[in-house]
């Protein structure tokens, strides 16, 4: 401890007053003068007059028993963000940022009242004249009401001072400050003058012994360094380590993650927080504790949801019956999922979980979203308050789980300096309607810093500002980049740049800038008997330098480091040459009879993998919505539609007797019955967007109807969407199919709607068969095979037939057999060998499929890849990029 | 003597403007540094140059090497050579102007991007702008037009603004919401091009892009006039006339009687095609022959006319220009936009401002913009240069010297700015502008550079006002080897175009001489290959490589690629031999393992029903279960999830051995996880389990560096422990580019783009011969032309089969514009070279002629007219085997593998100090213990007020004042204090009460009297039972000879609860504390028996605590 230290506690035990230039320095100098007097055998003493600069104004203000004029800060930015609301939305852009601008007014109208400056008769830009508009509103709106500014207290102080109704010791220290404000030196000077000594104390002593300038690599080496350095000097018991940070807020959850790692790795893999022991505590915004977030964002659900947010509502574990209804509420997820849709309301939502079981807490929940905002009317903010707390409890907000101490802290948090605050501004403003007060409740949250409270230890990490006045053994300030001190200069835009200059407010120039910075880099460098200084060299890649006002006495050095102890590293040093197993087959299956129909051997012949994972395992990817209707859902409109025309033709003659006009109501009708089918089971899409659909289906079908259909030889319809079970080799399996025609000449056509534009006659004649589900029903009926396979495609502006036939001119232009090129290849040389080739093809399958054949052998990486949703589970590209195969997928 | 000097002088000469074309290798940033510091050692404070750069990257480079200049100036004696020795001069001459403030104060140098320069602008004018402080920039703006999109299709249902023109654009378009999103994304992202001819009125603007449209006709029927040979209009016309009679119901009918040509103008294009077709086959081909079809019947009496227009063919079968020309007039659309075209233009028009209102909101929303907004709002706000706003003038006032790098990749709005900024200059004011840059060099017209505006510059003048510069041309290249220079000179002059042309970016080669000399060996190899095979490519680079590293081990070599993907096969080959290399922003994390096995164990954990990431999580090599115990798990349960499964020790049980013993290692730590899911910050959350379960041992360096990325992903979509949308982290292992530790490594892999501003010693080009990937389709195309203005079409209608005319005459331009630019982008590769350079590619052979040729838009084919010596003679390799596949192998962890030993740092915790009353917590308190108690909390904190000036001052504090004055002044406070407006009424009430009643009360008036030794509020420190307390003791004085020690409560008893046993309980809830004040009284030696007691003035109740 240094002589002034010991000048500052002893002036302390006198009963003088201590003013300190943060509140970090105040507990400080309390803990050294506690330690003082505890190591003088004492067991009680006075609490001494130590208190920080800024709760020493405040104190006073509550001895004079004006306390309640003092806005609180949110209530001065809730003021101002009024003010320039109300100048923005008579303009033709509102702005922006106002939560913004009325701070930055507001720290403007701060300093000019600290300074004591006036606007009046400067030369002033636009953007200056609003914001004197702005502080005529806001002094005539404050004389009314009699409210405070903090800025306004050090004038009233001194006034209070004169009149004697405040009365302060003989001798006052002012201590840890790089610059007296404005305030405070009209404070000195009215000490001053009633006769009392008010000094500043200057903290520095002398410069370190020791100074080392490190240069990182990067910041983050810089960070891991900071932190292995730490490490050390605790190993050898060191009992104060500092370390500044000049944008702690920037890096403060990576250094806090990185001392973590590397003081205290235990830790570093604990779940349960309560367990780590080391901690540096540097908070966060409270709205970002889950608990809270997830409170903000229930009352903030809409009527209508994304899928994403009734996802995350449905897996959030801070809901009443989120343990109990767990696995219910996922399933009911994939449910909803798979309805490809990306929005749906909470009253669909709620009436589809009614009919579900286990799900009655969660439909309570709903129940209670839907009436949200029902309350359209404007209220105070403290009655919102009240309604926010009494909504969130009834949706059993935070949970079932028991709280952690740190939700808990949160929670009490959230209470006192968010829902707590919102009276605060009942006086200052008309009633306002929920959208609005949500917004002060998550403004509030945000802006409320929470912090765990949690033992200091040893190391302390601090920002710049907070830095005044310490001292520590052993100090390491980071982040010295060359643009970091001096900074480039902030002036306040809204005070003429020249008064700023002139006045030499903060930031105004680089002149300023400069200044200060070559004053803190000399508080720094003796601030502890041993200081590293240390910068980043670079930022990816660009290269940055260092700050000119690393001292010149500061030797280049690399500093003593601890090893790395963090977990990453000593798993690193475990790491094993993995361990490789062919694993490629899953046992066989027992139950013959599976769900999954022709799809699954298609699976099977595209990959076997995917066939087990799919099939066996029941695993896949969770459906994607797409905008507006689903592909899916549109592929589905038109079989259906298509469906039921056929039904009512059934055969060529009757569609071709048709008028132009009686086919279009032909379509239209049965598309509209189609669309309300098909969506009376589901969420429907809006009417506009529906009515523009039917528009499309119906003239896609008629499309289909005149350009193929009407083109074709004549058929008739045998069978439409009709269901089969079918014995493949060992398997059994349930399919449909879409149609089956009959030609003039008995010829039995099967055919397959697709509305995708992905499709490859050829896929018919491979080996494996990737196209298994049409050749499965050509060879069904032993008796009676099918004479051709066709894909109808059906799609605007490419309507066509294409599969394959048994004579050439049986259906149209579609391909006979003999055009297939691999046919040779494959050994077919006619259209029995086709069917005996499917058969074999089909039993192939089937029988790999129930011996458990699993391995991740795609049949075409292109094709069989692209589309797939495993490629991060069966790690098909590790084995494509050392086979040296193509891969653009 | 330099060949340029001259030029170098020129171009430090601080009184004068110039614009500098200063070629690869040239040495740019040099000349760039010592103009600076040439203008440093003039000007009167350093803020007045604007120093402006390409990227972050160049800034930075830019301002180290000047400080780097400035501080050998200020300590190294003058260099040797003479380049040197000048930077060195002019560096002490800035440094005597400046004085050291400048290297004290590097912070004052204005070397920045042109968008940090906006940023700067904006911040300035935070009312003006419109953004009241300047907004975050967005990293995906991309997902902020959507949003916006979105918000605006949200309309279509409920009749929005728009919801009109939505209904157009969903017809056109198939009724698809994603076409019609991608559409509309386009339109914002570029929305500063439409926003410079657009006006909201649909009809001006159609009136305006006919105009376009018909200056574009005139240029193209302008041209074709030169072109029209001169000697054959006699001939032409005959024959038309003669054909026309023949034909006279044909589009040709109407030159029957013609006297004459048509004219050039817009309104005789159609009959220039009906020309067109008459001379040109469909393929567009000049005709052999004609028929009758053409008109010229067969007979003999046609004979002759017949013979007169085949040697008019004849004659014009040289003209390939007039022919190309012609052509291009037969394709335009005579009639302009078709009705269904403009219904979808129009449409787009009027959605536009319907767009940009709501794409303001989302940024309000977000506090986000992009970097488009900024420079538009920020060249609003400042004004235009005959309406100047306040801040233009100051910056006008202040800002001397500007100076431009990399001008040739400007876009028009940068430009536009730069003008504005430069309005007020007036000749021989001293001011000065400074461009430099490379039109060679130009390759970011995917970032809308417009190379056009630095050929336009490069003629004299700049901007609106036309201000006079100097054009500059450096000459000498310095950075590579005579052969290498030599090559490019004699290769570009072939490949770039002859003339200088504004409008399509068309820029000559400008020769460069060589300063160093010629190496021995070859200095340039072309491998020339037939037939893709990329294997065979990637073995052949890995070979150079090694050929490289074993001349020099010391050398810089690179290999650059025009696009990612052509790196597939180099990379892994790279890592099976462990060659190391550096390859930033290469591979993406979603080719990486350790990424996705960390993105399926998020998922995993965040959704219990997701069932496929589970399945991942346990397969992963953390835990690596066999496709037999995963079925053993989960096969009989299509539909229970996994936790649920995994939670059955029954089940469990059931699995092999060895998965038994995986799955104890780590099922309990991934339960863990899920469970605690919320209570940590999500990245906390996945790392912790991830660590916990062993997945740092299961990969190399590389991986963990990609888990590492990944975990960044994680704290950035952070929304309180949970992630907002899935899709995110798929999106994030797309586009985020894994980025392995690297030290300092002689190989280096990149892409063209990237390397520029580089040089390396030996470079490679693989894969010249491959095609670059094309983008879907436009839906909209658009082309900003110089003269013209904005021509625009849109995609023809879903489903139809042709191409819109219109749309493929504007994809025709882009495309050239682009061939230009991949000609230019091969330069940028080739002149990266020091030493020496490979090309590597493959052309393809036709199958029926044989014939060699490379595939269209590939790097090969711009390169041809050089390369094809090289592959004559060059055959296809016998059709490879393909290497046979082998499924990957499940890899894992061994099953015994186990965590290894950590050890914490014995830390010595100070606990802070305690506050006396803070254990006197209510037992069971809940979070929300309701409204009741902070209310209470601020009524009883003014009672503690007024009985503290009571005790104090006497009664007058209370009755001095009127009972009226009196409430509303407790009424101020209690609002002050956070007491909401319905409570007011009833608190006050509370508080005159408990007031009223201590001073009505017996024991009230003796505690607030006045008694020896007597204190209010009295704080006092001390250590009781070893803790050290800060305590504040509302009431204390010595009666009777006694120290009483009181606590003041304004606590009153439950509904239905007796005073009695509510005094009982409050009693218990406050002994502890009141022993702590009883304790610290009694170190202080006090003489007398120390009493303690509550005092309850509302609840009118007394209790006092025996010993
Ligand atoms: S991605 Fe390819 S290899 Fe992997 S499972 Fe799917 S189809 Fe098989």
């Amino acid at each position: 401890m240094t002589e002034s230290y010991g000048e500052i506690i002893a002036a302390l035990a006198d009963g003088a007053l201590v003013l300190t230039a943060n509140k970090r320095l105040f507990r400080y100098l309390r803990g050294c003068f506690d330690q003082q007097m505890l190591a003088a055998g004492k067991l009680v003493w006075d609490t001494p007059q130590l208190s920080s600069y800024q709760g020493w104004l405040l104190t006073c203000l509550s001895e004079l028993g004006e306390s309640w004029r003092l806005l609180n800060p949110q209530q001065q930015l809730y003021l101002w963000e009024q003010l320039v609301e109300s100048s923005s939305r008579t303009v033709e852009l509102e702005l922006l940022q106002v939560a913004k601008t009325a701070e930055k007014a507001l720290q403007a109208y701060q300093l000019l009242n600290e300074y004591e400056l006036s606007l009046e008769g400067q030369p002033l830009t636009e953007d200056q004249l609003i914001f004197q508009d702005w502080c005529r509103r806001y002094r005539s709106l404050a004389a009314e009401q009699q409210w405070l500014d903090q800025s306004d207290l050090p004038r009233l102080l001194v006034s209070a001072l004169d009149s004697g109704r405040l009365v302060v010791p003989e001798r006052i220290l002012l201590v840890g400050f790089d610059q007296l404000s404005p305030g405070l030196e009209r404070l000195q000077a009215q000490f001053r003058a009633m006769g009392k000594r008010c000094d500043e104390v200057s903290l520095a002593s002398k410069p370190a012994g020791s100074m080392v300038r490190f240069a990182a690599k990067d910041s983050d080496h810089e960070i891991e360094s900071a932190a292995r350095w730490a490490r050390l000097l605790l190993e050898q018991g060191a009992t104060s380590i500092g370390v500044v940070v000049p944008d702690l807020s920037r890096r403060r959850s990576r250094i806090e993650r990185v001392f973590a790692a590397q003081i205290d790795p235990v830790g570093a893999v604990q779940l349960a927080e309560d367990e780590a022991i080391f901690s540096l505590s540097l908070g966060g915004p409270l709205a970002e504790q889950g608990v809270i977030h997830a409170g903000l964002e229930l009352l903030s659900l809409p009527r209508i949801l994304t899928i994403q947010q009734a996802s995350t509502l449905l897996r959030s574990p801070f809901l009443g019956g989120a343990h109990r209804e767990a696995d219910a509420r996922a399933r009911f997820d994939l449910t909803l999922r798979g309805f490809g849709q990306q929005t749906i309301s909470v009253a669909k939502m709620r009436a589809l979980a009614e009919k579900r079981p286990g799900l009655a807490e969660l439909v309570a929940i709903l129940q209670q979203l839907e009436a949200f905002g029902a309350e359209s009317s404007q209220s105070l903010p403290g009655v919102w308050a009240e309604l926010f707390a009494a909504q969130l409890h009834d949706c059993g907000w935070p949970g079932e789980r028991t709280l952690s101490s740190r939700e808990y802290q949160a929670l009490t948090s959230f209470q006192e300096n968010v829902l707590l605050m919102l009276p605060h501004l009942d006086a200052l403003h008309a009633p306002v309607g929920r959208a609005q007060a949500l917004s002060l409740v998550r403004r509030l949250a945000r802006d409320c810093e929470f912090q765990v409270e949690s033992p200091t230890g040893p190391v302390q990490v601090i920002g710049l500002l907070e830095s005044t006045g310490l001292q520590f053994d052993h100090l390491w300030v980071m982040g010295l980049g060359e643009t970091v001190l001096p900074a480039p200069p902030q002036p306040n835009p809204f005070i003429p740049y020249q008064l700023q200059v002139q006045e030499r407010m903060p930031h105004a120039n680089a002149e300023r800038e400069l200044a200060y910075a070559e004053q803190v880099m000399a508080r720094l460098a003796a601030a502890a008997e041993r200081v590293v200084f240390s910068y980043p060299c670079s930022d990816g890649d660009t290269q940055l330098r260092e700050s000119p006002l690393i001292p010149a006495a500061a030797v280049i050095g690399e500093p003593e480091l601890a090893e790395p102890r963090d977990p990453v590293h000593l798993a690193q040093q475990r790491k094993q040459v993995l361990e490789t197993v062919a694993d490629q087959r899953g046992p066989a299956l027992e139950q013959h009879q599976v769900e999954g129909g022709t799809g699954l051997l298609k699976d099977q012949a595209h990959c076997p993998f995917r066939a087990f994972v799919h099939h066996r395992l029941f695993a896949q990817a969770f459906d994607e919505a797409a905008a507006g209707i689903s592909p899916m859902v549109r592929g589905d409109l038109v079989h259906i539609a298509l469906e039921r025309i056929w039904t009512r033709l059934q055969d060529r003659d009757q569609l071709v007797r048709l008028s132009a006009p009686e086919v279009q109501t032909l379509a239209a009708e049965q598309v509209a019955e189609a669309l309300a089918t098909f969506f009376a089971q589901r969420p429907a899409p809006g009417n506009t967007m529906l009515a523009l659909e039917q528009e499309r289906v119906t003239s896609l079908v008629v499309e289909w109807l005149e350009e193929v259909e009407m083109k074709r030889d004549f058929f008739r319809v045998v069978e439409l969407e009709h269901p089969h079970v079918e014995q493949l080799g060992p398997l059994e399996i349930s399919m449909q199919i879409d149609r089956v025609d009959e030609l003039a000449d008995g010829y039995r056509i099967v055919i397959d709607y697709k509305t995708g534009s992905q499709l490859r006659a050829d896929d018919f004649v491979s080996a494996p068969l990737v196209e298994p589900q049409l050749p499965i029903y050509a060879v069904a009926q032993q008796d009676a095979p099918a004479d051709g396979i066709v894909f109808a495609q059906v799609r605007k502006g490419h309507c066509r037939l294409l599969g394959v036939v048994r004579e050439k001119g049986l259906l149209g232009r579609v391909r006979e057999l003999s055009t297939f090129n691999q046919c040779e290849d494959l050994g077919i040389a006619d259209w029995n060998q086709l069917l005996v080739f499917w058969q074999q093809q089909i039993r192939q399958l089937a029988t790999d499929f129930v011996a458990g054949e699993a391995a991740v052998r795609p049949f075409d990486p292109q094709s069989s890849c692209l589309y797939c949703d495993l490629p991060g589970l069966c790690r098909i590209r590790e084995a494509l990029a050392e086979a040296g195969v193509a891969d653009d997928c | 003597m330099i060949a340029d000097a001259e030029q170098r002088a020129a171009a430090i000469d601080i009184s004068r403007s110039c614009i500098v074309q200063a070629p690869a290798g040239s040495g740019k940033t040099e000349l760039l540094i010592q103009r600076l510091l040439a203008l440093l050692g003039q000007v009167d404070r350093p803020q007045q140059i604007l120093a402006i750069t390409f990227t972050n990257k160049a800034a930075a480079e830019m301002r180290h090497r000047l400080l780097g200049a400035l501080g050998n100036a200020a300590h190294a004696p003058e260099p040797e050579t003479a380049h040197e020795a000048l930077t060195w001069r002019l560096a002490r001459g800035a440094l005597a102007k400046q004085g050291d403030s400048l290297l004290k104060n590097p912070a004052q140098l204005a070397i920045q991007t042109i968008d940090s320069f906006n940023a700067s602008l904006v911040r300035k004018m935070p009312w003006m702008s419109r953004f009241g402080s300047l907004p975050e920039m967005a990293d995906d703006a991309d997902s902020l037009y959507l949003q916006t999109v979105e918000k605006v299709l949200n309309g279509l249902e409920s009749g929005a603004p728009g919801h009109q023109q939505l209904t157009v654009l969903l017809r056109h378009l198939d009724n698809q919401v994603p076409l019609v999103q991608r559409l509309l994304v386009d339109l914002l992202r570029r929305r500063d091009q439409w926003l410079r001819y657009l006006r909201a009125d649909a009809e001006t603007s159609h009136h305006q892009l006919q105009q376009a449209l018909d200056a574009l006709y005139e240029q193209k029927l302008d041209r074709l006039q030169r072109l029209l040979p001169s000697a054959q209009k006699d001939a032409l016309l005959d024959c038309l006339r003669f054909a026309a009679g023949n034909l006279p119901d044909s589009p040709l009918g109407r030159f029957c009687q013609a006297g004459a040509l048509p004219g050039f103008a817009a309104a005789n294009l159609k009959e220039w095609i009906a020309i067109g077709n008459f001379l040109l086959t469909a393929a567009g081909e000049l005709r052999k022959t004609v028929t009758k079809n053409n008109g010229f019947p067969a007979g003999k009496e046609h004979q002759a006319a017949k013979e007169r227009m085949l040697e008019l063919l004849r004659e014009l079968s040289g003209q390939d220009q007039f022919i190309r020309a012609l052509q291009q007039v037969r394709g335009l659309p005579a009639g302009g936009y078709s009705v269904e075209q403009w219904r979808v233009l129009e449409a787009v028009i009027q959605l536009l401002p319907v767009l940009l209102v709501d794409l303001w909101q989302v940024f309000k929303n977000k506090g986000q913009a992009d970097f488009s907004e900024i420079a538009l709002k920020a060249n609003q706000a400042l004004g235009r240069a005959d309406d100047p706003s306040d801040l233009l003038l100051r910056i006008d006032q202040d800002l001397q010297h500007i100076l431009v790098d990399e001008f040739q990749d400007t876009s028009r709005l940068q430009y536009q700015l730069l003008s504005t900024l430069t309005s007020g200059w007036m000749p021989g004011d001293g001011r000065t502008l400074f461009l430099v840059g490379d039109p060679m060099q130009s390759i970011y017209l995917f970032r809308e550079a417009e190379v056009g505006l630095f050929l336009e510059t490069f003629k004299g003048s700049f901007g609106d006002l036309m201000m006079p510069l100097q054009p500059l041309r450096l000459s000498c290249n310095f950075r590579s080897q005579q052969g290498i220079v030599d090559w490019n000179n004699s290769s570009f002059k072939a490949i770039f175009p002859a003339q200088t042309e504004v409008v399509t970016g068309a820029v000559p080669m400008a020769e460069a001489v060589a300063v160093k000399p010629a190496l021995s060996g070859a200095a340039y190899t072309i491998h020339p290959a037939v037939g893709r095979n990329d294997l065979a490519e990637a073995e052949k680079v890995i070979e150079l490589i090694q050929q490289a590293q074993a001349a020099d081990p010391e050398q810089s070599i690179a290999v650059l690629v025009r696009s990612r993907s052509h790196l597939q096969q180099i990379l892994p080959l790279l890592r099976r031999l462990r060659m190391p290399y550096q390859a930033r922003d290469i591979e993406v994390l979603g080719a990486r393992p350790a990424a996705l096995d960390l993105v399926h164990l998020t998922k995993a954990l965040l959704h219990r029903g997701d069932r496929l990431s589970w399945l991942a999580a346990l397969r992963a090599p953390w835990c690596g279960l066999t496709l037999h115990d995963l079925h053993t798990l989960v096969a009989d349960s299509r539909s229970a999830t996994l936790p649920t499964l995994l939670a059955d020790p029954e089940r469990r049980q059931r699995l092999s051995t060895d998965g038994r013993a995986r799955l104890a290692r780590v099922w309990p730590l991934l339960e863990q996880a899920h469970n605690a899911r919320g209570r940590l910050p999500l990245r906390q959350l996945v790392e912790k389990c991830w660590l916990g379960i062993g997945g740092a041992a299961c990969y190399d360096a590389d991986g963990i560096a990609d888990a590492e990325l990944v975990f960044d992903l994680l704290e950035n979509l952070d929304e309180g422990g949970d992630v907002s949308d899935f899709a995110l982290l798929e999106q994030g292992l797309k586009s985020i580019f894994s980025a392995p530790e690297v030290t300092d490594c002689k190989l280096q892999i990149m892409t063209i783009h990237k390397a520029k501003g580089l040089e390396f010693d030996t470079v490679i080009l693989p894969g010249l011969g491959r095609s670059p990937q094309r983008g879907s389709k436009p839906l909209l195309r658009w082309l900003e032309h110089p003269e013209l203005g904005l021509l625009l079409a849109p995609v023809a209608a879903y489903g139809e089969q042709e191409n819109d005319p219109l749309y493929q005459l504007i994809a025709e331009f882009e495309l050239e514009r682009e061939n230009l630019e991949t000609a230019r982008l091969l330069y940028v590769a080739t002149t990266r070279a020091i030493r020496h350079l490979h090309l590597l590619g493959h052309v393809n052979e036709n199958r029926s002629t044989g014939a060699l040729a490379p595939a269209k838009g590939t790097l090969l084919e711009t390169l041809w007219p050089v390369a094809e010596a090289y592959f004559a003679g060059c055959e296809a390799p016998p059709e490879a085997v393909p290497e046979s596949f082998l499924p990957p192998l499940l890899q894992r962890l061994s099953g015994n593998w186990t965590f290894p030993a950590m050890e914490t740092v014995n830390l010595a915790l100070t606990a802070t100090a305690g506050t006396a009353s803070e254990e006197a917590k209510e037992p069971g308190d809940r979070a929300f213990s309701g409204w009741e108690s902070p209310k209470q909390r601020h009524i009883g904190t003014l009672v503690h007020m007024y009985l503290e000036q009571l005790a104090r001052q006497g009664r007058i504090v209370w009755d001095g004042a009127e009972p009226a004055q009196r409430t509303r002044q407790i009424a101020l406070m209690l609002r002050g204090l956070g007491v909401g407006a319905g409570d007011l009424d009833d608190s006050v009430a509370r508080v005159c009460r408990a007031v009223e009643a201590a001073l009505e009360s017996e024991r009230g008036r003796w505690v607030l009297a006045s008694h020896r030794e007597h204190a209010c509020e009295q704080p006092l420190s001390g250590l009781v039972d070893g803790k050290l307390v800060h305590a504040i003791i509302d009431r204390t004085f010595i009666a009777d000879g006694q120290r009483w020690i009181i606590d003041y409560k304004t606590s009153v008893p439950r509904t239905g609860e007796s005073v009695s046993a509510f005094v009982q309980r409050e009693a218990e809830r406050y002994r502890a504390q009141l022993e702590i004040y009883v304790k610290l009284f009694a170190a202080r030696h006090e003489q007398c028996p120390i009493r303690a007691a509550l005092f309850f003035p509302l609840a009118e109740a007394w209790y006092e605590f025996s010993e």
